[in-house]
């Protein structure tokens, strides 16, 4: 299975959540590129391929913060999931808010899944882990030539 | 007793006896006056009479002394006795003697007439021709008409039935020489007469003679029958005259009828002379004018209490109305004032009490600025209080919430540093970054904690009805893993339905049940839900047969962070029953713990019934 590495696009303001992540894919021995976009103009831009960001690959998977400068995480999650292009692009929400309203609007703007940063080092790379089994290995993606 | 007829009462019991004194005083002041004009009439009467008949004796005697004197008398009666008895100059001279003194008795002066011989006291010459030949010699007026002129007395005389008076004189030779004793009785129906003799319109008046044998000597008017004069009478007045006196009685007479007697005693007749008169008769306008003061006495008493009564009311009736408006106005008719109408002193009893109740009145109004004051103000102290509640809340979760961030990297790249360079540092290094993680780890759950009791009052869900046995089962369906792996059995009572958030509840008893399981004792956990109705409230209680605690702790315990044990005997933050607690007070009610070491714990919360 691990044929080319995972196209990730970590949008996240905070670079130790960043580093982290980067460290959590590295003791999940997921083989990955992680592209970081600091705010949600960036993201748009990136997922675009506006500006400097023209021969960036297409992402496998956005990992969204909901709490980003400029443009928050649920105006970027909303532009995505308009956009015919980018919509099938899956999305997990990642924040450290547990609180149940911000979970619902974001399965209701069509967030493919919603986790919870946790605290507990061993649990963050699970989770990671399981990003990558779930939304990887798991669920047929229509393959990049397609579009 | 009521005031009316109170007062009524004694108004007339006074007018009672002010008329019934002066009623009594006027009756005796006129009955005094009747009695004493009564008494000077009957005494003038009885001097009438005593005149008059000692006039009437006087008359008789004179008359007897004139024909004794009378010189055709003595002529006769000297020859009759100077003839020799029987002799023929004898008849003669006793004839012409009797045909002298006849025409007194013819003429109606003397009933009849006697001449008596001195010296035996036989009747020589009458004018009954009974009479001679019969001795008198032993009559008292035979006796003292020798000397003179004289009048026995009322006497009883065998042959004058019933009584007799006689007068007497001597008849004297114009030498002086005693011939005889010329005797004439008298005709009692004239002295009868006298006494009897009537004047005024009077008719109980009465007079009579009673000679000292108590005999009546004349016919009491009043009684026809003649045959009284044999009888004795024997009334207080004639027993009191027969002793000599004079006087005035009121007492019965004889026919037994009361009287005002006037009683004189005439020594010169040895007689009694009675003058009475009925008292009915006497005092009749007396008891007339009694009659007419009663009845003036009961039209003034009528008017007495009819004013009375208008009096009293008058009186009363103010005193009512105060009675009736002092009761209104403590019934909280504030406004009620009393007319002030009159200027005595009821009206000033009402000025009075309108003047205390507008006083009153004005109290009550301070007293509900007061409180509307007071009320505004715990008002305003609550809102404040709740919004500081408010706040406060908010910052601990603001704060618990904004504080995980920093928190999570701290954690995270302690525990990255933990698992890269174990062992590849010194052992210091090593134990620095398990302390770090370590801490890292217990704030991080202190902070959850802190989130999760914040959020009681800030994420609450609006209250709606919830059945209580449903609200358990999800609680024990929730524990249903830990319920298992300590054999823990869970039973409970019927249980209400209540009005309340149901996520909180279920987490109120997820944590009651939570702990009766973790503070387990050497028995498997047992664990009982009951509900009881208190009226206005619901009192449920969870009861365990754990390892209970002692009841100095029952106040500690459902306080944030406070724990009886350490976290090596037990684990946990000490923030389930401090949840609980949140989460009963939100809903209005109380939360509470019994228990004694070794024996248990119960737990009570109410909650209050709402619609």
């Amino acid at each position: 299975m691990m044929g080319q590495p995972i196209e990730i696009l970590m949008v996240e303001d905070n670079p130790g959540d960043v580093r982290l992540m980067q460290e959590a894919f590295r003791e999940a021995k997921v083989r990955n590129n992680i592209h970081i976009a600091a705010d949600g103009v960036e993201a748009l831009a990136f997922l675009r391929r506006q500006g400097r960001y023209a021969d960036v690959p297409r992402p496998d998977v956005i990992l969204l913060d909901l709490n980003l400068p400029k443009k928050d995480g649920r105006e970027v999650l909303v532009e995505i999931k308009t956009d015919p292009g980018l919509g099938r692009i899956p999305v997990v929400i990642l924040t450290s808010s547990e609180a149940e309203e911000d979970i619902l609007k974001a399965y209701n703007l069509h967030a493919n899944a919603y986790v919870a940063k946790p605290v507990d080092l061993e649990k963050f790379i699970a989770v990671v882990k399981s990003i990558e089994d779930f939304w990887l290995e798991i669920v047929k993606l229509p393959p990049h030539g397609l579009r | 007793m009521k005031l009316t007829p109170r007062l009524t009462l004694v108004f007339i019991l006074y007018a009672t006896a002010l008329l019934i004194g002066v009623g009594l005083l006027a009756y005796n002041s006129g009955r005094d006056s009747l009695r004493s004009a009564t008494i000077s009439e009957l005494q003038a009467t009885a001097l009438e009479k005593q005149a008059a008949l000692n006039k009437w004796v006087d008359d008789k005697q004179l008359g007897i002394a004139l024909l004794a004197a009378d010189p055709a008398t003595i002529e006769f009666a000297a020859a009759l006795v100077a003839a020799s008895p029987n002799s023929p100059e004898a008849g003669a001279a006793h004839d012409s003697l009797v045909a002298e003194i006849q025409p007194r008795v013819s003429g109606g002066e003397f009933p009849s007439l006697m001449v008596i011989e001195p010296e035996t006291g036989k009747v020589i010459a009458a004018t009954d021709p009974s009479e001679e030949g019969k001795f008198k010699e032993d009559r008292p007026y035979f006796l003292n008409g020798k000397t003179g002129p004289y009048v026995q007395n009322p006497y009883y005389s065998v042959a004058l039935q019933p009584t007799a008076m006689t007068a007497a004189a001597s008849l004297r030779a114009p030498d002086g020489r005693l011939l005889g004793v010329l005797a004439g009785h008298l005709d009692l129906s004239e002295m009868n007469a006298i006494i009897n003799r009537r004047t005024g319109l009077r008719q109980t008046d009465d007079a009579y003679l009673v000679n000292t044998s108590s005999l009546f000597v004349t016919q009491p008017r009043l009684v026809t029958d003649p045959a009284v004069l044999q009888r004795g009478v024997q009334t207080e007045a004639v027993n009191r005259c027969l002793a000599g006196n004079s006087g005035v009685i009121e007492a019965e007479d004889y026919r037994n009828v009361p009287a005002i007697v006037v009683y004189r005693w005439l020594p010169e007749r040895a007689l009694c002379l009675v003058v009475k008169m009925g008292q009915a008769e006497a005092y009749r306008p007396a008891r007339a004018f009694g009659g007419t003061v009663a009845a003036i006495s009961g039209v003034a008493l009528l008017v007495a209490a009819a004013l009375a009564v208008a009096l009293a009311r008058s009186l009363t009736r103010p005193i009512l109305a105060l009675r009736t408006g002092a009761a209104r106005f403590g019934q909280g008719e504030l406004a009620l004032r009393l007319p002030e109408t009159s200027r005595d002193e009821l009206g000033e009893l009402a000025r009075a009490f309108n003047r205390m109740a507008a006083a009153l009145t004005e109290k009550e109004a301070q007293l509900r600025a007061y409180a509307a004051e007071l009320e505004q103000r715990v008002q305003e102290r609550t809102t404040e209080l709740a919004r500081s509640n408010h706040d406060l809340e908010q910052f601990a979760y603001v704060a618990s919430h904004d504080l995980q961030e920093p928190l999570r990297m701290v954690s995270s790249y302690t525990q990255l540093l933990a698992k890269r360079y174990r062992g590849k540092l010194d052992a210091d290094a090593d134990e620095f970054i398990a302390y770090a993680v370590e801490g890292a780890t217990r704030m991080q759950t202190l902070i959850n904690d802190l989130l999760a009791y914040s959020r009681v009052g800030m994420r609450g869900k609006p209250f709606e009805r919830a059945p209580t046995a449903d609200v358990l089962g999800q609680a024990l369906a929730d524990l249903q893993v830990a319920l298992q792996e300590q054999a823990a059995l869970v039973t409970h009572d019927d249980l209400p339905v209540v009005v309340g958030d149901a996520s909180q509840l279920v987490q109120l008893f997820q944590n009651l049940i939570g702990n009766a399981i973790k503070f387990r004792g050497a028995a498997p956990p047992r664990v009982h839900v009951s509900a009881r109705d208190a009226g206005r409230e619901w009192v449920f209680s969870v009861r365990d047969n754990g390892i209970g605690f002692s009841p100095q702790f029952g106040e500690r315990i459902f306080v944030i962070f406070q724990r009886l044990h350490t976290k090596a005997e037990y684990p946990g933050t000490g923030i389930g029953l401090a949840i609980c607690k949140k989460i009963v007070e939100r809903h209005g009610g109380r939360i509470w713990v019994e228990s004694q070491p070794g024996e248990g714990a119960t737990f009570y919360f109410t909650l209050p019934k709402r619609e």
